[in-house]
């Protein structure tokens, strides 16, 4: 009996929610609804408006990994004045402020253009690619990480910086764009596609299901 | 504030609204072109975009470099406050998640001082070199960031909690 009582236990928690942010309990919706699911309570965003696919999702991953090092190093902008010529890639950028006073705004960029869009690369890779074989993720860290890189990575910002720097430089000098742009915008892209895609809540939800399935197999 | 479950959020929103001060008032960059240095405040660097007929990249930049930091801090004050005592818990779910998304973009002014520093090194001829504004503002963006990221949602609605209705 204590067993019965277990597993119709299991199988509630399995099709109900608690919202993390206002504690409703809230029963998982049947069928595949379009678009976005979100708690009729407080309006938090439950899943995404598209199903999480893994594979695909790991595919752009890897693409923008290779993308990655070339953003990097290669030139963001090339300038051009009375013969001279200078270029900057996105490590230039970072290690201009890192020197003297200004070291606590160079280790910020070091963190938000380089650190966290690498660990949210990494973390993302990981939890799709154990979704994807039906991995259980034992440490909930990866997880962690991938949420708080959603937040701190802002290559996508920096995109924006750049445009607003080649008006302002317009007087300056001839701004020419490098490879780098090309590649940062590329990789900017597909990392903004893969965090719409794979809501940290959802895919959380994905691999507690491929869990539970393993478990039930056992 | 001492007894609030959130000290922490408004200490660092405190922090954070004393370094928007200097952020404001000092330069965060000197432009020298031709053997001429020019410095220029946040203020003034929206303004001259304005005069040299940009006034898009002007809005987006007063946007994201003026009125958000402003907003979120004093957003995240009147969430704060009221939070121990909330009866309105979805609008003031709604505001916070809208200003911890905006929040992120103020940096653009320092990834746009990082960037010119980087590029513009011509000696006399013409460089970019930062100044201590920009430091500030980066301390700003960072510590409202910090601030919100140490306030939970969850807490608006603790009132309401043992009343759940369910779907």
């Amino acid at each position: 009996m204590p067993e019965d009582k277990d597993a119709s236990l299991d199988q509630e928690r399995a099709s109900t929610l608690t919202c993390p942010d206002c504690h409703t309990d809230l029963a998982l919706p049947t069928g595949r609804g379009r678009g976005a699911w979100r708690c009729p309570r407080c309006d938090r965003q439950l899943s995404g408006a598209w199903t999480l696919k893994p594979d695909s999702l790991l595919a752009l991953s890897v693409a923008t990994a290779f993308l990655w090092v070339p953003a990097l190093t290669l030139p963001l902008l090339r300038l051009e004045n009375l013969g001279l010529d200078n270029s900057a890639s996105l490590l230039d950028c970072t290690v201009a402020l890192l020197q003297g006073v200004y070291l606590p705004a160079g280790v910020l960029l070091l963190f938000t253009l380089l650190t966290m869009p690498l660990a949210n690369l990494i973390a993302v890779s990981r939890l799709l690619w154990a979704a994807r074989e039906h991995m259980p993720v034992h440490s909930p860290r990866w997880m962690q990480v991938y949420r708080l890189s959603r937040e701190w990575a802002m290559t996508d910002i920096f995109l924006l910086g750049i445009l607003i720097s080649m008006t302002k430089l317009g007087d300056l000098a001839t701004v020419k764009p490098g490879a780098g742009i090309v590649c940062l915008g590329l990789a900017v892209l597909l990392r903004l596609i893969v965090e719409t895609l794979a809501q940290p809540d959802q895919l959380q939800r994905l691999m507690d299901q491929q869990a539970r399935e393993v478990a039930d197999a056992r | 504030m001492r007894d609030s479950p959130h000290a922490l959020s408004w200490s660092l929103l405190v922090a954070a609204m004393v370094w928007l001060i200097p952020a404001n008032l000092l330069p965060i960059m000197t432009i020298t072109q031709g053997g001429r240095s020019k410095t220029s405040t946040i203020a003034e660097g929206i303004w001259q975009l304005f005069e040299a007929g940009m006034p898009g990249i002007a809005i987006i930049v007063m946007v994201a470099s003026l009125l958000v930091p402003l907003f979120k801090v004093l957003v995240l004050a009147v969430v704060y406050w009221r939070a121990p005592g909330e009866t309105d818990p979805l609008l003031s779910t709604r505001a916070f998640r809208l200003v911890y998304w905006i929040g992120r973009w103020s940096m653009l002014d320092v990834f746009v001082v990082a960037l010119l520093a980087a590029l513009v090194e011509f000696g006399n001829l013409a460089s970019v070199k930062p100044e201590p504004g920009i430091l500030a503002f980066a301390m700003a963006v960072v510590l409202t960031m910090l601030s919100a990221h140490a306030f939970s949602p969850k807490q608006l609605w603790i009132k309401t909690i043992p009343d759940q209705r369910g779907v």
